[in-house]
């Protein structure tokens, strides 16, 4: 079941009107009826894997409860996390959680690079391929559970008690499909209390599922066509014209869609009396690669801060240990996006773009500010510097969207052609329309939480009137496109 | 819980002309004349003042290739472009009954009509014509093939030229659709090597005919087969397989285990059951370049000389 799929959009008001209505006496409830609402949108798209969220919920909820135990009755014996049984629980946890994730999401790209490795050195290595279902959200759920028995251990948060609350964190279905990586920390306490309706925020919710449905149906589903269209070809048979319009639309199309899903998933746990932080702030609108960094898919790079780079030492080892860990955490980011060499020299890549920040030591000169902040366009110099960081980005992308590294390399040599110069075949003028009616709406609101929150239209009548162009355009323009992108990941 | 029943309401209001719109777009759609309204329109007329003795069923390929008014006795082309035989079956078991006369029933065969299902093709979006327009439901269920409202890309084509459309339907060809002879899909020259490298023409359009699954599609159109032989007898009717001509280019990249697959089932049912024939045309020498629309359909001329040959071979089992 799809957020943009009509199952959902009959899905959705049931389990609203059901939540408000008949499950709303106390939080035991409603945590109950999430469970089973969530249930159910799990078994619609696979049953055969829900023991495996059901085993990962279990397995870390009394490991959290261990943790603690063990955290009380610890006498020091030393600062490493082995020298301890809270550390050895956790880390027995994170073993139980990753070895899932690795067994059904990575087993059979290491095998085959493994097997690829020996075979250069003439090692013929038989392996076997694992034919298995990618269970829904397992990238996910499983690193929410990890930083809850990683936060556990740290004595950053208290365990919970309550498994049916704890169930209801982790299988929350709008954060099933594509995150945000929501932490314990931050969101289980709303679970622990009876959620009470907000006239408000549920609102805002559906504003900000309206946008979300926009972006993903409409822009992403419209640069599918084209995009897809060039990366099935052979490059060096395309235009450079071409090639670099696919690429500038594959960077809208993975922005919509996945901006876009983040939006719906927010959206729709607002309309649960859950506010959840943003997972987007507008990255295409940032002065550089770092300030990009702080603004796109916010809930994974502040999970990698938080439990890989700072505890790797972050920037506090000096130079070459800042580099050695900013090239960890966008090679193992790489790889959490997928499980292949492409996925691993985009992380390289985005390292790579990264490091003269870091070496210049600017990486957080636009730190907590907005591009043109007070008014209406960006300078001459801000202009150049995000058409410059969007380039760069789009450059990043190639890899992520070929097939292999190979082909990825094509791809590269063949955008410096004098084709370049010649007028880009195939390109509707409508996706080009409709991108530059998400960039005005999202520039306007460059400070907001999203493309519609707190609009500044005064008249009901014209606010209104966007909500229908909106919603029209969904069902007259919707792009071919069904599934998000990073469901994948 | 005042201010949810507020927002229930205000969510409600601001769907409601949404779904005026949308149910006003549907009765307009479902109005608008398109080739399977007026195709049903012109058949079910046809039933009412004549006594039918051929039906035709199949997809493009005896939709442009077969002319009724060829044909000696009367007879219907009620073939579609990408019609499965999941839907040959389904307007066979829904005009059975109006169709006391008929004789025969021309089925094509193909290995794209045994190995593909229409799930796995492009032609699924034509699905909910026969849901909508014929009542035949698809297997799974969705309720996208019930509404029109799903399908409304387009739709200001067919809401402007509705009345060209209606005027231009001309219902004396009895369903048949000419590829007209200046509309040559195939005007640059090329070579074709019959290799799996070679690029020409026949070797694309066979890439878009790939079955994802033969063997599901095997299994399950064999069973719609069985079916409409068991429907065929029931209503004494003789039913014809055959197996339309198509260029050498297209012939050369055909997967010819899957051809000679096919071939042996459709001449097994001959050679078992004496009210099932099999005419098989795909290789015929007769056919060449010129009668051809494109690598697998043919035009106008192509279609006359098909045509007799099937009356031809009509005739002749009449005559046993």
């Amino acid at each position: 079941m799809l957020f943009n799929s009509l199952e959902f959009a009959i899905f959705l008001p049931i389990v609203f009107l059901l939540y408000w209505y008949i499950f709303s006496k106390n939080y035991r409830w409603q945590n109950i009826f999430l469970i089973l609402a969530s249930g159910v949108f799990y078994v619609f798209w696979d049953w055969r894997t829900l023991p495996l969220i059901i085993i990962t919920t279990f397995s870390t909820w009394l490991c959290g409860l261990e943790i603690h135990k063990a955290r009380q009755n610890q006498t020091p014996k030393g600062s490493h996390w082995y020298q301890s049984k809270a550390g050895l629980i956790s880390a027995g946890n994170i073993v139980l959680n990753l070895g899932i994730l690795c067994v059904f999401k990575y087993y059979n790209f290491f095998a085959q690079s493994f097997a690829d490795a020996f075979q250069l050195f003439g090692i013929h290595l038989g392996h076997t391929t694992l034919h298995l279902i990618l269970p829904l959200g397992i990238s996910y759920y499983t690193f929410r559970a990890i930083s809850y028995s990683i936060d556990v251990y740290r004595g950053q948060m208290e365990p919970t008690r309550d498994f049916l609350s704890f169930f209801a964190f982790i299988i929350f279905f709008p954060l099933l499909l594509a995150g945000p990586i929501e932490r314990a920390r931050t969101m289980l306490g709303d679970f622990l209390r009876k959620r009470v309706f907000d006239r408000a925020l549920a609102v805002d919710g559906l504003r900000q599922i309206l946008w979300g449905l926009f972006k993903k149906v409409v822009i992403a589903g419209n640069c599918d066509l084209f995009v897809d269209k060039c990366f099935k070809a052979n490059p060096g048979g395309l235009d450079a014209s071409v090639l670099w319009t696919a690429i500038v639309l594959y960077a809208f199309q993975l922005y919509a869609d996945f901006s876009g899903c983040s939006d719906i998933a927010i959206g729709v746990s607002k309309l649960f009396g859950f506010r959840l932080k943003r997972n987007f702030n507008y990255p295409y609108f940032s002065r550089n690669m770092s300030e990009f960094w702080r603004r796109w898919h916010i809930s994974l790079m502040s999970w990698f801060k938080d439990y890989l780079y700072i505890p790797l030492g972050g920037s506090r080892g000096g130079r070459w240990k800042t580099i050695r860990n900013i090239f960890i955490v966008f090679l193992v980011s790489g790889l959490w996006h997928g499980a292949d060499w492409t996925f691993i020299l985009w992380g390289g890549l985005q390292a790579v773009f990264i490091l003269p920040l870091v070496l210049l030591g600017t990486s957080k000169q636009y730190k907590n500010t907005v591009a043109a902040e007070g008014r209406l366009l960006p300078s001459g110099k801000e202009a150049f510097s995000i058409l410059t960081t969007f380039v760069v980005f789009c450059f990043g992308l190639i890899p992520v969207r070929s097939q292999t590294v190979g082909y990825a390399f094509q791809y590269f040599c063949s955008l410096f052609d004098p084709s370049f110069f010649t007028s880009p075949g195939g390109l509707k003028g409508n996706i080009i329309v409709f991108i530059l009616i998400m960039l005005v709406i999202e520039w306007l609101q460059r400070t907001q939480e999203h493309g519609l929150s707190e609009l500044k239209i005064k008249s009901k009548f014209l606010r209104y009137a966007l909500y229908y162009a909106l919603t029209l355009c969904i069902f007259w323009f919707g792009g071919t496109q069904e599934a998000f992108i990073y469901m994948q990941f | 819980m005042k201010d949810l029943n507020q927002l229930v309401l205000k969510v409600c209001l601001y769907l409601l002309p949404l779904v005026i719109l949308a149910a006003g777009i549907e009765y307009t759609a479902r109005h608008l004349p398109n080739s399977y309204i007026l195709k049903k329109e012109c058949f079910e007329d046809y039933l009412d003042k004549n006594k039918l003795e051929v039906l035709i069923l199949g997809d493009s390929h005896v939709l442009h290739g077969l002319d009724p008014r060829e044909f000696s006795m009367n007879a219907f082309n009620m073939a579609e472009d990408g019609q499965f035989l999941e839907y040959d079956l389904g307007l066979l078991k829904k005009y059975r009954n109006q169709m006391p006369d008929l004789k025969y029933l021309v089925l094509r065969v193909g290995t794209r009509a045994f190995f593909c299902q229409i799930d796995d093709t492009p032609d699924m979006k034509q699905a909910y014509e026969y849901t909508i327009y014929y009542g035949i439901d698809h297997v799974p269920w969705n309720i996208e093939n019930h509404l029109e409202i799903f399908h409304i890309r387009g739709i200001e084509k067919r809401l402007f030229g509705a009345k060209k459309m209606r005027e231009e339907y001309e219902p004396s060809l009895l369903g048949y659709v000419p590829h007209l002879t200046q509309d040559k899909s195939i005007t640059k020259e090329y070579v074709c090597t019959g290799k799996p490298d070679c690029n020409c023409p026949g070797l694309r359009r066979v890439r878009t005919h790939l079955p994802t699954k033969p063997e599901e599609g095997w299994a399950a159109n064999t069973r719609y087969l069985e079916e409409i032989i068991q429907i065929c007898r029931e209503m004494d009717v003789k039913l014809v397989l055959l197996h339309c001509p198509c260029m050498d280019c297209y012939r050369a990249h055909q997967n010819e285990e899957q051809t000679e697959h096919l071939r042996t089932l459709c001449r097994s049912l001959a050679a078992e059951n004496k009210d099932i024939y099999f005419l098989d045309l795909l290789d015929d020498p007769d056919f060449v370049k010129d009668d051809y629309y494109d690598v697998n359909h043919l035009r106008d001329i192509g279609a006359q000389k098909f045509s007799k040959k099937v009356n031809d071979y009509l005739l002749r089992i009449d005559g046993q």
